[in-house]
């Protein structure tokens, strides 16, 4: 034991003859000492459980790394190779699979919490808008990864995606054909979405991140009091970040590891057929977090669609500015609550919708047929 | 550290044993991470190879049946110098060819098809020739690359 | 002098063609428009026969008596054959194109060709099968004796009822084919599956005599022909007391399920207690059984393999095990039921092994699954520890 302490005294008087260790030891006591709001709950640990699944996809990430080749003739046998025969590969390329799904999801409820405890108004509007940028990223990490095993659905679920792009009046094939590096999903594509997937998003995401937890941490969390009225939280009710908070989030944590590695070993992640540039599969649909705007881009004529569809990001983007009541109790903004709820609403129809457009479903044994728009019909011998 | 001796331990404890889930928590997520990491049978990256022994223990216008990566492979040592292989799966219905000595020919034993000694159909119904692998002599081992 | 005849029609037709080349093929069309009209597809009209080279007369003449020139003539349905063969048995003209010359003789030794010779006008000439204008190369699939198209070609005939009545033949050949093995094959694709002509000839034309069936299939299934050739029935065959092949598997029928060809067997060795009845009996079970395995093997290979289990070497063994299986089919015509069982056990051994392997990675699959026990039971321990001590920390401060 006093080995250890006299351990620690030397590293502490060694680093301290070099660094200002006062200043340093001050700020990382008042930062783990920070109190929180009394309102603090289960609820607010979401951000922090996708800052887990962040170091989580970035940790297996670097592992698959190491076997994976993006080129067509070898990405799908490394991805075969990583699954089957490297010790332990299913397990981390499934952490990495859902990792992914339960990131978008975890953000989703990190969103959600904050819109519905007005979390974004003045003076935080900074950490909305860097925290919708980091939300596109993600969804950007998921659309570029989905590529990279080279199966016939994520050949032909990025040629979906990217003739989206295209559709785009005078700039889009332009776009396209960067976006590509070519005129079809081939090669140059996997190189260039491989770059973007391992080396570009990474560092942004970091760097938002980052940006992100500072002006979290410097001007603390979001109180329930109006506007320009904020009490800053002192006294017995508050909690402070360490260790109270931190335990917390260890439980919550420690739960939501065993429910992610019950599902990679139960959902293995299939990794199907190999891409095949000559033969579409049927009904091939975008990733769920896609489907939405997928779906409400069916409605509108090309040109107008793309119009209309950059309408809902800028509106969550630019929320701060718009909503200016200063209230943050959900009972006295009603306005904006039942506004929100029913994008919300909206967003999961249009997902519903999606998903089973142009498919035939049995419900109560009866046959509907879905068409492009999502409208189900009776299926004609069904009616016969 | 708090003065009641009886309090200490039982904090100390409690922490102790968390430390110790840490530990292990941290050894359980290790141990599958260098296990990955160690080399397996075949790599990804380079395009594996299967050996069909030593040359010498190859007679001249003989041919032999492999299995690499989980796909049968015939290599055929056409003269002193030269072998071919090819994937034996016959492209009329998926039979297993077989070399002929005799004859110098592959032949299907299912539908009497014939492939001459470059995997080109030649007779019967195979509509393609057998798809080839490349062969080489390496340090005296004749070496498949698939 | 033969060669001095050939020459000079050569140089006849040479001329000619020289001729053609050099006149507006238009002349004749501006007329007869209806004749012309397939002409635009037609390897003849590419290779400059036109319509004058069978019908003569002069494609430069713009009027028509010039042009008909006392000449111009319908071509008789029995003069068709010998016109076709002008060209068609030139050894010369059709060396560069790699075309056979024997057609004609093939023809008139053809139940086709013998009965139009007596004179019989309801037979089928170059003409009926090849079309007479617009003419295609066989290779081109919209030519009527493209193997897909040959069954439907044959059937125009062969499958009238009338017209097969009145020449003493039956007129279900088509239909049957229809339902055969062979007719699947062809539909699916496979261009090398026999058709009609496979098995009658195509110019020579004529159904097999029974001592030549085992021949005629033989063609395709060498080891069944092998195998047979070593039987009782083959020895019948030769007295001409079996009928080979298609005593069992019918001539257009092929019939290959085996309940189909165990009524075959039947029909003479009905008894009970025929020896021969015993053993049929037992190889039908032996095989029976071989395939249920294989397709076992088959289908659990495929479920595990959707659920996510890498299969790939199994995949390979069952391959293997394909080979053997498809082995006992021309087995079972050795009428041996210890080969068959032989090459029966060849290939269970084979699947045994494949079921081996899948029960380990089925094994390490529970353990997978198992695994997840213990992993909740840590994390949730964990949880506690964490929850207790944020309980006791809050006490103290309190």
């Amino acid at each position: 034991m006093s080995v250890t302490r006299n351990l620690v005294t030397f590293v502490r008087r060694w680093l301290g003859e070099r660094l200002p260790m006062d200043d340093i030891e001050h700020f990382v006591a008042k930062q783990a000492g920070k109190p929180l709001p009394p309102h603090v709950s289960w609820f607010h640990t979401f951000g922090s459980l996708s800052l887990f699944l962040l170091g989580n996809q970035i940790v297996t990430g670097i592992l698959l790394m190491v076997y994976y080749r993006p080129t067509p003739e070898r990405a799908y046998e490394s991805v075969h190779f990583i699954s089957t025969k490297a010790a332990f590969g299913w397990f981390i390329r499934g952490l990495h699979a859902w990792g992914s799904t339960l990131m978008i999801i975890m953000l989703l409820l990190h969103v959600a919490r904050t819109f519905l405890m007005a979390a974004y108004k003045k003076p935080r509007e900074l950490t909305w808008v860097i925290g919708v940028l980091l939300f596109g990223a993600v969804v950007t990490f998921g659309f570029t990864g989905y590529l990279l095993p080279w199966t016939q659905v994520s050949y032909w679920g990025t040629t979906i995606g990217t003739e989206v792009a295209g559709s785009v009046p005078l700039v889009g094939p332009f776009a396209k054909r960067l976006l590509l590096g070519g005129d079809a999903v081939s090669g140059e594509t996997l190189s260039r979405f491989y770059v973007v997937h391992v080396i570009v998003l990474p560092w942004v995401v970091v760097f938002l991140t980052a940006v992100h937890i500072v002006l979290m941490r410097t001007q603390g969390l979001a109180t329930m009091d109006p506007v320009g009225k904020e009490v800053i939280p002192e006294g017995k009710s508050v909690i402070p970040f360490w260790p109270h908070h931190v335990l917390k989030e260890m439980v919550v944590f420690s739960v939501f590891l065993a429910i992610m590695a019950t599902m990679v070993i139960l959902l293995p992640q299939e990794l199907g057929a190999k891409a095949d540039p000559l033969v579409t599969p049927a009904a091939i649909k975008p990733e769920w977090y896609i489907l939405p705007g997928y779906q409400f881009l069916k409605y509108f004529p090309k040109m107008l669609g793309l119009a209309v569809s950059t309408i809902p990001p800028l509106l969550v983007l630019l929320l701060p500015f718009l909503d200016r009541n200063p209230e943050r109790r959900a009972r006295k903004r009603p306005v904006c609550i039942t506004v929100g709820v029913m994008a919300m609403a909206a967003t999961v129809l249009l997902g519903i919708a999606g998903h089973f457009s142009e498919r035939s479903v049995r419900i109560f044994g009866r046959a509907y047929q879905f068409d492009h728009f999502g409208i189900p019909h009776r299926s004609p011998e069904a009616a016969r | 550290m708090s003065d009641d001796p009886v309090k200490t331990d039982r904090r100390t404890f409690l922490d102790m044993v968390i430390f110790g889930g840490l530990a292990a928590w941290g050894t359980a997520m290790a141990v599958p991470t260098v296990a990955y990491l160690w080399p397996a049978r075949s790599g990804s990256g380079k395009a594996a190879s299967v050996s069909a022994g030593p040359a010498k223990d190859f007679a001249v216008g003989t041919a032999k049946m492999l299995q690499a990566e989980g796909k049968p492979v015939i290599v055929i040592r056409v003269s002193e110098e030269l072998f071919r292989a090819f994937s034996p799966i016959c492209s009329h219905l998926g039979c297993l060819v077989k070399w002929e000595a005799e004859t110098r020919t592959i032949v299907c034993p299912c539908h009497a098809g014939i492939f001459d000694l470059e995997g080109k159909n030649v007779s019967g119904p195979p509509p393609r020739p057998l798809p080839p692998y490349s062969v080489a002599v390496v340090e005296g081992e004749v070496v498949v690359k698939l | 002098m033969t060669l001095r005849v050939s020459w000079v029609v050569t140089s006849i037709v040479l001329s000619v063609c020289a001729a053609v080349a050099e006149t507006p093929p238009d002349a004749c069309v501006k007329c007869h428009e209806k004749e012309a009209a397939p002409e635009h597809v037609s390897v003849h009209f590419r290779e400059q026969v036109t319509c004058v080279s069978c019908h003569g007369g002069d494609s430069a003449a713009t009027e028509k008596e010039k042009s008909h020139a006392g000449q111009v003539r319908k071509i008789a349905r029995a003069e068709v054959p010998a016109l076709c063969a002008k060209c068609h048995s030139d050894v010369r003209l059709m060396n560069p194109y790699g075309i056979a010359t024997d057609q004609f003789a093939q023809y008139q030794t053809s139940r086709h060709g013998l009965k139009l010779a007596e004179g019989d006008q309801d037979v089928a000439t170059c003409a009926d099968c090849h079309g007479a204008h617009g003419i295609r190369k066989v290779k081109d699939p919209e030519s009527p004796v493209f193997p897909k198209n040959v069954p439907a070609t044959c059937a125009r005939c062969h499958a009238d009822a009338d017209l097969m009545k009145r020449h003493g033949l039956k007129s279900n050949a088509p239909k049957d084919y229809g339902e055969s093995v062979h007719a699947k094959l062809l539909e699916k694709g496979d261009l090398s599956a026999p058709t009609c002509i496979t098995c009658h000839g195509n110019h020579g034309a004529t159904p097999p005599g029974v001592r030549d069936i085992i021949h005629v299939c033989g063609k395709c299934h060498v080891k069944e022909q092998e195998l047979f050739s070593q039987t009782k029935h083959f020895a019948l065959t030769e007295k001409g007391e079996f009928q080979s092949c298609v005593t069992c598997h019918r001539n257009h029928l092929i019939r290959t399920k085996q309940e189909d060809i165990r009524k075959s067997c039947k029909l003479c060795h009905g008894d009970e207690t025929d020896p021969a009845r015993i053993r049929f009996t037992s190889i039908f079970a032996t095989i029976r059984g071989a395939e249920a395995l294989f397709q076992g093997a088959k289908d659990r290979v495929q479920r595990l393999g959707h659920a996510g289990i890498p299969v790939d070497e199994e995949e390979a063994l069952l391959e293997e095990a394909k080979t053997g299986v498809l082995r006992l089919a021309p087995m079972q015509h050795t009428l041996d039921e210890s080969k068959v069982l032989a090459t029966a056990q060849e290939a269970e051994a084979t699947i045994s092994e494949i079921n081996r392997r899948l029960d380990g990675k089925e094994r390490a699959e529970s353990w997978k699954k198992k695994s997840i026990l213990p992993i909740w039971g840590f994390l949730l321990g964990m949880a506690g520890l964490f929850w207790l001590k944020l309980g006791r920390i809050k006490k103290e401060a309190a």
